[in-house]
């Protein structure tokens, strides 16, 4: 009975104690409220992009209140996001928004499930091209570019300055100064994570095209060259594959030297490294930066919804892709603006002023390339492409044959022959 | 034959109930209406049968009355009024209860009791089986695009999957190495537990407290455990960095390696991350082992090993011709649950290596199910790989028992 | 005596054996526990930290002091008007003056606690005096620090250790997540932040809901078949056992899609009805039951008909209250199976109100990122109700579990 008795009184005192404390969550006492909720269902499983979000709805809906409320919902990753987004569509309960990838957006239009956003953003005129075109799908806009980052060059600025070299500004120069780093140092300083982000680097500024009259190619010469770098390159001893978890969190197991990392990371590496950290833009060629790739989401607006719902979540988009809005966002997060007026946003300077190397981002946001948004990208990316390069880096296969392999198992896919 | 009026009305009414309910949700299309005539056929049937085999009565009467016809004009009838013809047949008991048999009256009872838990089984498990079975006949169902019939298709490419074969390979590796281990490291400790020792209470505890620790916890702190730079494992070995969740290479393959043999591919063994994982999942379900064992120990009556010690056995012979033996059907019963678990393995993957590891080194046949049908939204592939994984439990089921069976020596 | 002496030594063989066993076992809790009490860098070192801080009396005298000045012993907090005086020894407090911060959250558009914190530096002859304000009359419930302390002041101590020291150029920069965090604030830290950033109080809420309800309605259906297949007579009744028994065969997994199917039909998906009516049936259950109601004696039922007892009557008031061991079994069986699942509930739910614990917790996995003192404190909230449980029950946890193996 005494057991009874201790365990009650702790139980009482805990549930005092965290009922009391409880933060009155903001988002919640608003949504709490609010005749209509529109759900955004994203896939920011925490750190500052998740904040961001949470924050932007909560302006939103400060200055919405009398319409209804904003609900950020975090459905994991983003592969559990689109998993989940499937789900949705069987169970009947969309949300009103969500994140998706390009070919996310190419496979709900096949169930003609989206909203077209043509006419609702005020202001469609300052939005990234780029970014916009990649959501064109015959010609109509069906998303709103939101947390897109782009690769960058992350560097080591003290081990540059130890051994006395300058930044690489061209993809040989890369290469070679990679090279004489490694020597130096004693052991591989290009980090990269052996999958299709990484590889996309080297493919594309090798000129490589994964479409290829209308068909996609993963065995391309360019593709072949492109695994081959990198798979010499660990053989050579100058890059070093990463395969548990991002590269910023293996900063205490060697010496950091580049990485061609997505701009999203920044923050992390930042908080990660105990070195200084130095970005640019891509090495490329001809004096120009190298593409890199986008990556990252849109917000899309479900069509068979509530009206009122629907018109809060076109609402919301409009505010997001303002000017202030995507200056605050990409400030606190290192996404790319979307919103090319954004750098002259209060926030956004603040923020330029305190890291100037942020505009580096900006920067590459003007050499950007896109993967292809067809419906079987994502098991392409991750099932078949990705499991090719893991592969040939970690030496099961070589660069060409494994290239090969996930060459005839694309076509496979595409032609309904594998699943 | 009168013990089958009541069973027979009830069966009706329920099944009724089934359809009018799947009809009007539209689980089942219009191809079902012919069911409904059937239904109102046989309605009309035992409706006379039981007028003519139970004694008669005005309100008996009635009562079979509103059964035959609200069953014949049953796909008509309103879907709030899908339960009459089940009050028909309570009021056709009712009114001839006193003066049937008992044997009738129990008819009766014993089928009411029994259909809810039929009526769960037959929506939640038989019928879908054979739903799982039908749709994997189709292409791509799903809820999004359309779908038509391929036959066997989805089995064929299923055949020449590599993934489900990895899939496959690791479920064998699993099989071949957490059971046994199991079998063998719970007996040890179960018959250890049995030696009359102190603190039995505080021992039983401390190995049964991962069984019943939730999987998602224990994986979540197994990952903490195994953390490459700060886990405690790395430390303890003196093996810093090393990542035993993210390294594909096979432990046949890596400790043949100094050798000079360079093995790949199935006779590699399961890699270093699944190794890890199967490492957790013993220390999981160990503790369930020994409590079983215990008991089967337990069970073995006093009088044989007072028998061995008077022929002169030592310890080790009488755990050898006496526990041993007559434990064998716990060891057995320990054997089959842990096979047909390894097919099901799914919660410590998904959290310890949520993408199927490096290489799709942590790949099992739940998870790829899970991928196939939940995160590509393929329910057709998915369900003829569930279809194939049936099978192959069922076969495997049957040989062990075929093999092990002749071996168990049955007590009693 | 040759014979004692090795009766002796197998004794301590045997001891040997299942200490150093159960030691292994018991590990991964300890840990588990252990880290739940570290700040991050505490978790994050390379050889482990047995006794983190937190579990150190000193420094919960610390934190109770600072967080009645905060405004409760207990749990703390920053209350309008409340100051927080934080005392920092330094070997030379002459070399350099402190500067403290209260970082914001990421892209706040203001944040209320930094606007409204006013800070103040006194110095004294061991060191110096940083007060917190709160110059507004709002409550905060917790008040993080961010202090830098010139690298010249020589060797540092806070009185409430830091919860994170790092290098920063000229600067130490030291790092409290909490500076007025009271006495229970402190030690579980990392359980109350993990208690906010996820709902896991309406987790636990859908995890007991589905399981209590999956083990009332399982029994409830389950007694009633296991008593008609034990205990009346009819026809069929026989080949019906057979195919309860065969419904056994079929694995989960097989059920998994067109029971994903079906419920998106019926518009059941992300409700409770989902994650309960599907398991409401169990075959184990009728199986086990039927066992008890066999064993129980024919002269109790000859006696209750005679009386004039229905069926009806017999199972409820002679044989359901007889088999309450059998019931128990079976209760903790599927409590656990409900309780501990992870499969079902992920695929059926969606929205968060939906989750049950694990699923919760699997999510939260995710988004606690590296923090593992936040990740093992949920971990541990998560198994505590069944271990608690267990604790109480441990007899019926075990004989249970025995009686399943029992064919």
């Amino acid at each position: 009975m005494k057991k009874v008795f201790l365990i009650s009184a702790l139980a009482v005192l805990l549930s005092f104690a965290f009922a009391q404390q409880k933060a009155a969550d903001v988002l919640k006492a608003q949504c709490a409220k609010a005749a209509v909720v529109a759900d955004l269902w994203h896939g920011f499983r925490g750190g500052a992009p998740r904040a961001a979000l949470e924050n932007l709805a909560v302006a939103f809906n400060k200055s919405h209140a009398d319409e209804g409320c904003v609900r950020p919902i975090n459905q994991g990753g983003y592969r559990d996001l689109s998993t989940k987004i499937k789900a949705a569509f069987a169970a009947g309960n969309l949300p009103a928004m969500a994140q998706a990838f390009e070919n996310n957006i190419a496979l709900y239009l096949q169930a003609d499930a989206l909203q077209p956003l043509d006419g609702k953003l005020s202001s469609i005129a300052e939005l990234n091209p780029l970014f916009v075109n990649a959501v064109r799908f015959d010609g109509k806009l069906y998303g709103l570019p939101f947390n897109k980052s782009v690769q960058i060059l992350y560097y080591n600025r003290d081990l540059l300055k130890k051994y006395g070299y300058a930044l690489p500004r061209s993809l040989n120069d890369f290469v070679s100064t990679a090279k004489k780093l490694s020597k130096a140092a004693g052991e591989p300083v290009y980090w990269f994570r052996p999958d299709t982000s990484t590889f996309a680097y080297w493919f594309f500024n090798m000129g490589g095209k994964y479409v290829i009259d209308g068909k996609v190619v993963v065995n391309s010469p360019q593709a072949v060259m492109a695994l081959t770098t990198l798979v010499n390159g660990v053989k050579d001893g100058w890059a070093k594959a990463i395969t548990s978890g991002y590269i910023n969190q293996n900063f205490g197991k060697g010496v950091y030297g580049f990485s061609t990392d997505t701009s999203a990371g920044y923050s992390y590496y930042l908080r990660a490294a105990k070195f200084d950290l130095g970005i640019a833009t891509l090495p490329g060629s001809g004096g120009k930066p190298g593409y890199g790739l986008v990556q990252g989401t849109d917000l899309i607006v479900f069509k068979d919804i509530d009206a009122a719902k629907q018109k809060l979540a076109l609402e919301f988009l409009d505010f997001v892709s303002s000017a202030k809005a995507q200056a605050l966002f990409s400030a606190a997060t290192g996404y790319v603006p979307v919103n090319l007026k954004a750098q002259d946003e209060p926030a956004l300077q603040d923020k330029l002023m305190d890291n100037p190397d942020f505009k580096v981002v900006i920067e590459q946001g003007n050499y950007a390339v896109f993967e292809p948004a067809i419906p079987e990208w994502e098991q392409i990316r991750f099932d078949i492409l990705g499991q090719a390069i893991t592969a040939a880096v970690l030496g099961k296969a070589t660069p060409k044959a494994a290239l090969d392999k996930a060459q005839k198992q694309v076509d496979d896919l595409l032609a309904g022959r594998i699943r | 034959m009168r013990g089958y009026v009541f069973p027979l009305q009830l069966g009706l009414a329920v099944l009724y109930l089934l359809l009018k309910t799947a009809t009007n949700f539209s689980i089942v299309g219009r191809e079902f209406s012919t069911a409904f005539l059937l239904l109102g056929l046989l309605g009309v049937g035992v409706g006379y049968f039981s007028f003519r085999a139970l004694p008669p009565s005005p309100l008996n009467s009635a009562g079979l009355l509103l059964f035959a016809i609200t069953l014949l004009f049953g796909s008509s009838l309103p879907f709030s009024l899908a339960v009459v013809p089940l009050i028909a047949v309570f009021i056709s008991y009712a009114s001839s209860r006193n003066r049937v048999p008992e044997s009738v009256s129990s008819s009766f009872w014993g089928w009411l009791f029994v259909w809810p838990a039929l009526a769960m089984m037959l929506i939640w498990n038989i019928f879908p089986s054979f739903f799982a079975l039908w749709i994997s006949l189709f292409d791509k169902y799903n809820f999004i695009g359309k779908s038509s019939f391929v036959g066997l298709l989805n089995y064929h490419i299923l055949m020449r999957d590599p993934l489900f074969w990895r899939a496959l390979s690791n479920t064998f590796w699993y099989v071949v190495i957490t059971v046994p281990t199991g079998i063998i490291l719970g007996t040890l400790i179960a018959v250890l537990l049995n030696e009359k020792i102190k603190w039995l209470g505080l021992f039983r505890t401390a190995y049964f407290l991962p069984y019943i620790t939730a999987l998602t916890a224990a994986a979540a702190v197994w990952q903490w455990l195994y953390h490459p730079e700060f886990g405690f494992l790395n430390w303890l070995l003196g093996t810093s960095g090393f990542d035993w969740l993210h390294t594909p290479d096979g432990v046949i393959g890596l400790a043949l390696r100094p050798l000079g043999l360079h093995i790949t591919g199935f006779w590699a063994g399961p890699s270093v991350a699944f190794s890890a994982i199967m490492l957790m999942t013993i220390w999981h379900f160990l503790g369930y082992n020994i409590v079983i064992l215990l008991a089967g120990l337990q069970s073995i009556p006093k009088q044989y090993y007072e028998a061995a010690e008077l022929d002169g056995a030592g310890w080790w012979q009488k755990q050898r011709f006496v526990t041993w033996p007559l434990l064998s059907p716990t060891t057995f019963f320990l054997a089959i649950i842990g096979l047909i678990g390894s097919f099901q393995v799914f919660t410590q993957v998904y959290v310890m290596t949520p993408t199927g590891g490096v290489l799709n080194d942590t790949l099992t046949i739940a998870m790829y199910l899970y991928n196939k049908g939940f995160r590509d939204s393929d329910f057709s592939y998915a369900s003829a790989l569930a279809v194939t994984m049936f099978l192959i439990i069922l076969t495997l089921t049957l040989i062990q028992r075929k093999v092990l069976e002749r071996k168990v020596t049955y007590e009693q | 005596m040759s014979n004692s002496i090795r009766a002796l030594l197998s004794r301590t063989l045997i001891y040997f054996v299942l200490t150093s066993g159960a030691v292994v076992m018991a590990f991964p809790f300890y840990w588990m526990i252990a880290t739940s009490m570290k700040s991050p860098q505490e978790a994050q070192q390379a050889a482990p930290i047995w006794f983190p801080e937190r579990t150190i009396p000193h420094n919960w005298f610390v934190a109770a002091r600072l967080g009645q000045e905060g405004g409760n012993y207990l749990w703390g907090g920053f209350k309008g008007g409340s100051s927080v005086t934080l005392h920092l020894a330094v070997s030379d407090p002459t070399a350099g003056k402190p500067r403290a911060r209260i970082p914001k959250p990421p892209a706040a558009f203001s944040d209320p606690r930094s606007d409204a914190t006013h800070i103040t530096y006194s110095r004294d002859s061991t060191g110096w005096n940083v007060t917190f304000k709160n110059s507004s009359t709002k409550d905060f419930n917790s008040l993080p620090v961010i202090l830098y302390v010139p690298k010249k002041c020589g060797k540092i101590s806070p009185r409430l250790p830091a919860d994170a020291i790092r290098s920063h150029g000229n600067y130490w920069r030291l790092e409290w997540v909490n500076i007025a965090p009271g006495l229970l604030g402190y030690i579980f830290h990392n359980y109350r932040a993990a208690w906010r950033a996820a709902p896991f109080a309406r987790y636990f809420f859908v995890s007991f809901l589905t399981a209590g309800l999956q083990v009332l309605g399982g029994i409830l259906f389950a007694t009633m078949a296991a008593f008609a297949f034990a205990r009346i007579r009819f026809p069929g009744r026989d080949t019906l056992f057979m195919l309860f028994v065969a419904t056994m065969m079929i694995p989960g997994e097989v059920l998994l899609i067109p029971n994903y199917i079906l419920l998106a039909k019926l518009g059941w998906l992300d409700t409770f009805y989902a994650l309960i009516v599907p398991w409401l049936a169990s075959v184990f259950g009728i199986f086990l039951l039927r066992q008890f109601f066999l064993s129980l004696p024919q002269d109790l039922f000859d006696a209750a008909r005679i009386d004039g007892a229905s069926h009806w009557g017999m199972l409820w008031r002679i044989a359901f209250p007889l088999a309450v061991p059998g019931l128990v079994t079976y209760g903790i069986f599927a409590f656990l199976g409900a309780y501990n699942a992870l499969l079902w509930p992920l695929i059926v739910t969606q929205s968060p109100e939906m989750r049950t614990i694990q699923v919760g917790l699997q999510a939260f996995i995710g988004e606690a990122g590296s923090d593992y003192g936040q990740l093992m404190a949920a971990s541990t909230m998560a198994i505590m109700p069944i271990i608690i449980g267990y604790f109480f029950a441990q007899r019926h946890f075990i004989q249970g579990i025995a009686r399943s193996g029992i064919k």
